[in-house]
């Protein structure tokens, strides 16, 4: 076996060790276009698909506005490619990705952002 | 609506038919979408400065040029030219007010930051929007 599905298998292991910490998140891919002629944006979900997640972090930010962050990882190899401009749904609500994605090859590590 | 007036009038030269056939990606401001293409250009309108009156507005629009990283300056310089030929002294009126563009200027920054694989160069020209009272 290859080190690198030796990491992958025990990766698995790993998500399915931890029980409910891992969650189920629903990663959105969009493509979004913008038409000059009526100043709007249409976004238009590509793929959707149902991946464990771990949450790692939690933060609120309560000053001029509120809005809430958090830092999530799950496996690379759940899904290829994400994107600044894809969405994930946490318990039906939707995060945005922020612009900084870490992708070590087996592990995804994000930040999301949702407004309060 | 001063604002959004102008807004559309600059707008409108980029969703202009002879503009989409130039086959240049153009976004505006605050847009996170698909981009497949290695060359495009961002919009930014500052209205920022005095107006004749209270519908009135100047500032600049901030065209910011995307082209591949270590190519040199040709490939920015072609697409402000073309660029000019759209916007310098060029009206518009799309809405309750007019929009008048004066002449441009350009900088070549070196590499983008957030991208180090694209070179910007900044593209910016005056504007004067004159709304009726």
């Amino acid at each position: 076996m290859s080190y690198q599905a030796l990491i992958n298998k025990n990766l698995d292991l790993a998500f399915r060790k931890i029980q409910d910490l891992a969650i189920e998140v629903t990663i959105t891919k969009n493509s979004a276009e913008f038409d000059f002629n009526n100043g709007t944006t249409t976004t238009t979900p590509d793929l959707t698909k149902i991946v464990k997640a771990v949450i790692i972090d939690i933060n609120k930010e309560s000053q001029q506005y509120d809005y809430q962050e958090r830092q999530i990882m799950f496996k690379s190899q759940d899904l290829i490619d994400i994107t600044a401009y894809d969405t994930v749904t946490i318990d039906s609500e939707i995060w945005k990705i922020g612009t900084r994605i870490n992708n070590s090859g087996f592990i995804y590590l994000i930040n999301i952002y949702k407004d309060k | 609506m001063k604002y959004t007036d102008l807004q559309n009038d600059v707008f409108s030269i980029f969703a202009s038919s002879a503009w989409q056939a130039e086959s240049i990606n153009t976004y505006p401001s605050n847009f996170v979408g698909t981009n497949t293409s290695n060359e495009f250009i961002r919009v930014t309108i500052v209205p920022s400065g005095p107006g004749i009156n209270l519908l009135s507005i100047s500032g600049i629009i901030i065209i910011d040029i995307f082209t591949p990283a270590g190519e040199g300056p040709n490939r920015p310089s072609v697409i402000a030219d073309l660029l000019d030929t759209y916007l310098v002294g060029k009206s518009f009126n799309t809405g309750s007010g007019v929009t008048q563009l004066t002449n441009s200027s350009m900088e070549h920054r070196g590499r983008d930051p957030e991208n180090n694989a694209l070179h910007r160069s900044i593209y910016s020209i005056p504007f004067s929007f004159y709304g009726v009272v």
